[in-house]
């Protein structure tokens, strides 16, 4: 329902951010939450990927190299597939 | 919300007519969650009887002073919602709640406590919480159902749905929780 939008962007939007409160409160594991990313390799709306970059941007600030591997894995994955979907022109 | 989580969070009227100062840490509650709770009413009631409760509310105190309750009792009117009981519980209370969303066959069960960043020992708190949950089924057919969820714990008869959403449109101030992970890939991932 999150890759063939059956969940409204507003909705989408309210998952990642419930997730990634479940995620900072302790009651949910960072394998888990970038798994759960994976389901949003076809987003296209401002809304949910404002989260999404939102989301990982903090925790690259905060985790050490170790955990940054796997969440810089996810926002490049997610930004070259944002890119091919929304058009991107590199300068 | 994130303010809403930390453990010194306020509520946003205090009980007993005390005033809370307006600052950088007060205002998220004040204005956000208050804004997220009326919209929270709006989900529940509908916005069409909503807004017939902003305009009974503003047409009744035209030219004159009113107090929170009285819009509360004007969108009561309106929508035949018990506005007042939700509305007074959820600005006298700190904090906001995590619904944990349990299914087992047909039963979906759903459980409430207090949300917060870092355990607290008082977690058993209970709001009145108008919800909004949207229902699939098998085919893509779906129907949404609103429930009061003034409880520890409720049960929702599934009626053979396959999935579910238990805040439809994000309207709820909840944070949600699905216990079941191969459930919540079912509902959302599949």
């Amino acid at each position: 329902m999150i890759e063939n939008k059956m969940l409204s962007a507003t909705d989408r939007h309210g998952m990642l951010s419930d997730r990634f409160a479940l995620l900072k409160a302790g009651e949910l594991g960072l394998t888990e939450f970038i798994k759960d990313l994976g389901h949003f390799d076809a987003e296209d709306d401002p809304l949910p990927l404002s989260r999404i970059f939102d989301s990982l941007f903090l925790l690259l600030m905060v985790l050490d190299e170790t955990g940054r591997g796997p969440v810089r894995d996810t926002l490049k994955g997610i930004l070259e597939k944002t890119f091919d979907i929304t058009g991107h022109l590199p300068g | 919300m994130n303010r809403d989580a930390l453990n010194d969070t306020i509520p946003i009227e205090i009980p007993g007519g005390d005033h809370v100062v307006i600052n950088s840490s007060t205002a998220p509650i004040i204005y956000s969650k208050g804004g997220g709770i009326l919209r929270q009413m709006a989900g529940f009631t509908g916005e069409s009887a909503f807004a017939d409760g902003l305009f009974r509310y503003l047409e009744t105190h035209s030219y004159g002073c009113a107090k929170s309750a009285d819009l509360w009792e004007a969108l009561e009117t309106a929508s035949n919602q018990p506005v007042s009981r939700i509305m007074e519980s959820w600005v006298k209370q700190a904090g906001h709640p995590l619904i944990t969303a349990t299914r087992a066959g047909d039963t979906l069960t759903l459980s409430q406590g207090r949300f917060s960043f870092l355990p607290r020992g008082d977690d058993a708190a209970v709001w009145p919480i108008p919800m909004v949950i949207r229902l699939w089924d098998q085919n893509g057919g779906q129907k949404v159902v609103a429930r009061m969820f003034d409880a520890p714990s409720m049960e929702i008869d599934m009626d053979g749905m396959a999935a579910y959403n238990i805040n439809d449109g994000h309207t709820g101030f909840y944070r949600s929780r699905y216990a079941d992970a191969a459930n919540w890939a079912k509902s959302f991932a599949a």
